[in-house]
């Protein structure tokens, strides 16, 4: 596996999403923080999830401070609610000046408030419409034999 | 003006009613369908009924023409997003917004918007002051509580009763800008004589606050 210097990293929001990466990441032995607001959320992590979990608000600053964002190398603001999303991406990268931050994002017109910002953004719905496109063509190609 | 709101039940209830009275132009946003009904009802302006986060929901309010926009939805993240929206699509210069967590008023600052106002924090600030000194009738601070502005009542037992304002010895930071006597409003001067049942509007810098009712009051029990 290639080695990056990314190992403190918090995870903002349980989703599937979320919860998929937290449990990725704990299994490649970085120190994972989850964050959700409901503690049933932390039922979609992996049994052998060994990171941490904590109930809180992950838009409330000392609740990320509580966290450990002060010394994160990565947040990932995952969300289901754009705003959310935002609010957390903006605040962990402006405020706490968190080297890497990555935000999912739904509503491709919302992309404009992160512009001036160092944020990356994942697009389920672009990401959807290319996989639609991959198969599309992959079926075009089979009637073309 | 042009004025959009989006979001909250009283306050942009309550926020247009005051607004429509003085001629502005409002349009309001909301994303509950039976109150934007009660709200069209009740009032004489366009009602919207959508997530004001979105572009073309705030495109159909015709932002873009609007002087400026308040932001009251009960969600910070929301009202944040609202904002930036508003700022950096269509250059609307002014807007407004509530938060319901206090600590966001720095938080929405660090990100650009510059007004956000937080009701918790407003009303512990009034309601700290006005429980404690009973002849305190108003109290508001003004850029983040860098001063303030008090209304506090002269008993005839209070000790600047009679007093001239020349003989009150009022910190050099501090002014008495307005006397309200009865039904007359008094701009004093050093000659001016305070009376029993005056109301005092005094302008100071918090740090100063407690001294100033001391003097006027003749205890501090803050």
């Amino acid at each position: 596996m290639k080695k990056n210097n990314y190992n403190y990293i918090i995870v903002a929001g349980c989703s599937r999403f979320g919860a998929h990466i937290a449990s990725m990441l704990s299994a490649q032995g970085k120190d994972v923080v989850a964050l959700d607001k409901y503690s049933s959320s932390f039922r979609k992590l992996s049994p052998d999830y060994s990171g941490f979990s904590i109930v809180a608000d992950a838009t409330d600053i000392d609740e990320l401070t509580r966290a450990g964002i002060e010394k994160a190398d990565v947040v990932v603001a995952a969300t289901d609610d754009d705003n959310v999303n935002i609010m957390i991406a903006q605040i962990a990268s402006r405020i706490f000046n968190v080297p890497k931050v990555v935000s999912r994002l739904y509503d491709t017109e919302k992309e404009i408030v992160y512009q001036d910002f160092n944020i990356q953004i994942i697009y389920p719905s672009r990401l959807s419409i290319t996989e639609f496109e991959k198969l599309i063509l992959i079926d075009n190609m089979e009637e073309l034999k | 003006m042009n004025i959009v709101m989006i979001g909250g039940r009283r306050k942009i209830d309550f926020l247009a009613k005051s607004l429509l009275s003085k001629g502005h132009g409002v349009t309001m946003i909301h994303d509950d369908e039976e109150y934007c009904k009660y709200l069209s009802r009740v009032h004489d302006a366009p009602v919207i009924y959508g997530d004001g986060s979105k572009p073309y929901i705030l495109e159909d309010a015709n932002v873009q023409g609007a002087d400026i926009v308040i932001a009251l939805t009960p969600y910070d993240a929301d009202n944040l997003v609202i904002c930036q929206l508003v700022k950096k699509v269509y250059g609307v210069k002014r807007v407004f917004a509530t938060v319901s967590n206090p600590k966001n008023v720095e938080v929405f600052k660090k990100l650009g918007i510059n007004t956000a106002i937080s009701a918790t924090y407003i009303m512990t600030g009034i309601i700290e002051q006005m429980a404690s000194i009973a002849e305190m009738t108003s109290f508001i601070p003004i850029e983040e509580g860098k001063i303030v502005v008090m209304e506090i009542v002269v008993r005839d037992n209070s000790p600047v009763c009679g007093k001239s304002l020349a003989e009150i010895p009022i910190p050099e930071q501090a002014i008495i800008g307005c006397i309200i006597r009865g039904v007359n409003s008094i701009i004093p001067r050093g000659k001016t004589q305070i009376q029993a049942d005056d109301k005092l509007i005094i302008l100071s810098p918090p740090k100063i606050q407690q001294k100033i009712v001391k003097l006027i009051v003749g205890r501090d029990d803050i």
